[in-house]
């Protein structure tokens, strides 16, 4: 046995040539491969629950504003429906993104030893980060357009601007996704993981005009507490773009939602290479 | 080795085995205080927690639907809507704490050391149960003090509240201990909670009056013992309810009654518990 491994392995060598040192041109493709590929088979593995709990949601908000403010709404002459329809899919898409990458960092920090394979795999900060972000966009995505199907029970009908709809969702994904990464980096236990999204996202994400319009918020301090929260431009943008109406400008909502992902980017991608909290 | 201990300790000549009469109270407080400190341990999650989500929901819908909706039951819309939102929360939380215990001790293992105790069936059950049923009411106190800040209701019936919060925690206590024993993992608990809790707690007049839903909902409803959870609790806090006050006591003494039944004979009998 050890005669014949003995034996293969000059072999194995000589057909193969010398072992050499790979030399990365642009980028570790192959590595970022693997990787947003070990992070969907994951994500698949609790697909199920994750895409089933927020469509039941988004179902049980509608149903439940319809049955309390149905035909009061319908006086008001806005298809109110598809107003909420919209925030629940926009909100569904960003919670979706922070727990795609940070539920999988955090158990790769505390439950396993996952996220040495990652750390001391060939890969540079960019390329890690690259490979979540993908996944973290994709998967939400899907959970995205999934509960859009939902809506259409509920009368959510077809985007008004595809293109923009869909930049818009990616968008949100991205920044959440970092975010993600952001917060888990920064949580030692789960517990804390949960409290940020619970003290902090939740806040953000629910009070930035998902389920109502600026308008709704008293005139004054609160709205302009209101407008400060980056997230509400970002609904608003996504809002124009799925039913063709919004309280700002496009491009202005667009361009603030850039600014905010170059700004969790910068902040994520120094988190990484520094090894913060994630490196001995 | 005997005699060492025997000598070494004093009052140790006590040793041999415990006595107690027809109840093990030592046991059953160490289950409950065990189960409460659970809970307390990690307070953020288990009271601040669902405060801030039970504020959000109230903020969501005030601004949402106040300016559409403006009186229900002779109240303001966030009036009718405080009480509904403060015991969805202790149902939900009292359903958390029993089922997460079971099935996290079923899962690591761990069950046996509530297993092995000289603790039996009834006493398992109600320490449980009641533990869950604490954490719902102190999740309950917190939320409506929270409330009150931002939305001053008055109580017009302290009785029916307080019977209602803990007959509603007990109730949802007792669900989350079958549904525990039931589950063999995560997956299971979490498609309770997306499959039942959920529905039954957001389509069961936490956000609207009955009175809207059409015929056959309307009657539907009157069959669902969540309905009557909410509707009492709020019935005591703005002094009106869809149903007769009597008729909430008792559907949830008798919903109690039968799912503390349900429970017990589960652990009594050891389904899926012991093998």
């Amino acid at each position: 046995m050890t005669d014949r491994a003995a034996d293969d392995r000059p072999r194995a060598f000589a057909t193969k040539g010398a072992p050499q040192i790979r030399i990365f041109r642009l980028g570790n493709v192959l590595g970022m491969i693997s990787l947003m590929r070990r992070e969907a088979l994951r994500e698949y593995r609790w697909f199920g629950m994750a895409v089933v709990g927020p469509a039941i949601q988004a179902i049980l908000f509608a149903a439940v504003f319809t049955l309390a403010a149905g035909d009061a709404l319908a006086r008001t002459g806005v298809d109110f429906m598809a107003f909420i329809g919209a925030g629940l899919v926009i909100s569904a898409v960003m919670q979706r993104g922070l727990e795609t990458t940070g539920y999988s960092l955090m158990f790769d920090k505390l439950e396993s030893d996952g996220l040495n394979d990652v750390l001391s795999a060939p890969l540079n900060t960019l390329e890690i980060l690259t490979a979540y972000l993908v996944n973290g966009i994709v998967v939400s995505l899907i959970i995205g357009i999934g509960i859009w199907l939902c809506l259409f029970l509920f009368g959510l009908g077809l985007p008004q601007h595809p293109l923009a709809t869909l930049f818009f969702m990616a968008l949100a994904a991205g920044i959440f996704s970092l975010g993600g990464i952001i917060g888990a980096v920064f949580s030692a236990k789960w517990d804390s993981f949960a409290g940020k999204e619970t003290f902090i996202v939740a806040p953000v994400l629910f009070l930035s005009g998902t389920f109502f319009p600026i308008t709704a918020v008293p005139d004054g301090l609160w709205r302009t507490i209101f407008q400060a929260n980056p997230i509400y431009y970002l609904v608003d943008g996504f809002r124009w773009a799925a039913l063709g109406y919004g309280d700002t400008d496009p491009l202005t909502s667009a361009g603030i939602g850039l600014v905010v992902f170059a700004i969790v980017l910068a902040v994520a991608a120094r988190l990484l290479s520094t090894g913060y909290r994630i490196k001995p | 080795m005997t005699d060492i201990i025997r000598h070494s300790r004093p009052g140790a000549s006590r040793l041999g085995p415990r006595s107690y009469g027809r109840v093990n109270w030592i046991g059953w407080r160490s289950l409950y205080l065990k189960e409460v400190r659970r809970f307390l341990n990690v307070a953020t999650q288990t009271v601040a927690a669902p405060v801030v989500t039970t504020l959000l929901f109230l903020a969501i819908f005030t601004l949402a639907l106040g300016h559409a909706v403006e009186v229900v039951r002779g109240v303001p819309f966030a009036v009718f809507l405080a009480p509904g939102l403060i015991v969805m929360a202790m149902a939900q939380n009292a359903f958390a704490n029993t089922s997460s215990s079971l099935v996290i001790s079923k899962v690591q293992g761990n069950i046996v050391d509530v297993l092995m105790p000289p603790i039996n069936a009834l006493e398992m059950v109600t320490a449980y149960a009641l533990a869950g049923a604490t954490r719902g009411v102190v999740v309950g106190f917190t939320t409506g003090l929270c409330m009150w800040i931002f939305v001053p209701f008055q109580i017009s019936d302290w009785g029916l509240v307080l019977f209602h919060g803990v007959c509603a925690s007990m109730m949802l206590s007792l669900i989350g201990i079958i549904g525990g024993i039931w589950a063999d993992k995560f997956d299971h608990m979490a498609a309770i909670t997306n499959f039942v809790i959920t529905p039954f707690s957001f389509l069961s007049g936490t956000f609207y009056s009955i009175e809207r839903l059409p015929e056959p909902f309307h009657t539907i409803a009157y069959f669902n013992p969540f309905f009557y959870m909410i509707d009492g609790f709020r019935h005591g806090v703005i002094g009106s309810g869809d149903a007769p006050y009597w008729l909430g006591i008792v559907v949830m003494l008798g919903i109690d009654t039968v799912l503390g039944l349900i429970a017990w004979r589960m652990v009594a009998s050891g389904y899926k518990l012991k093998n």
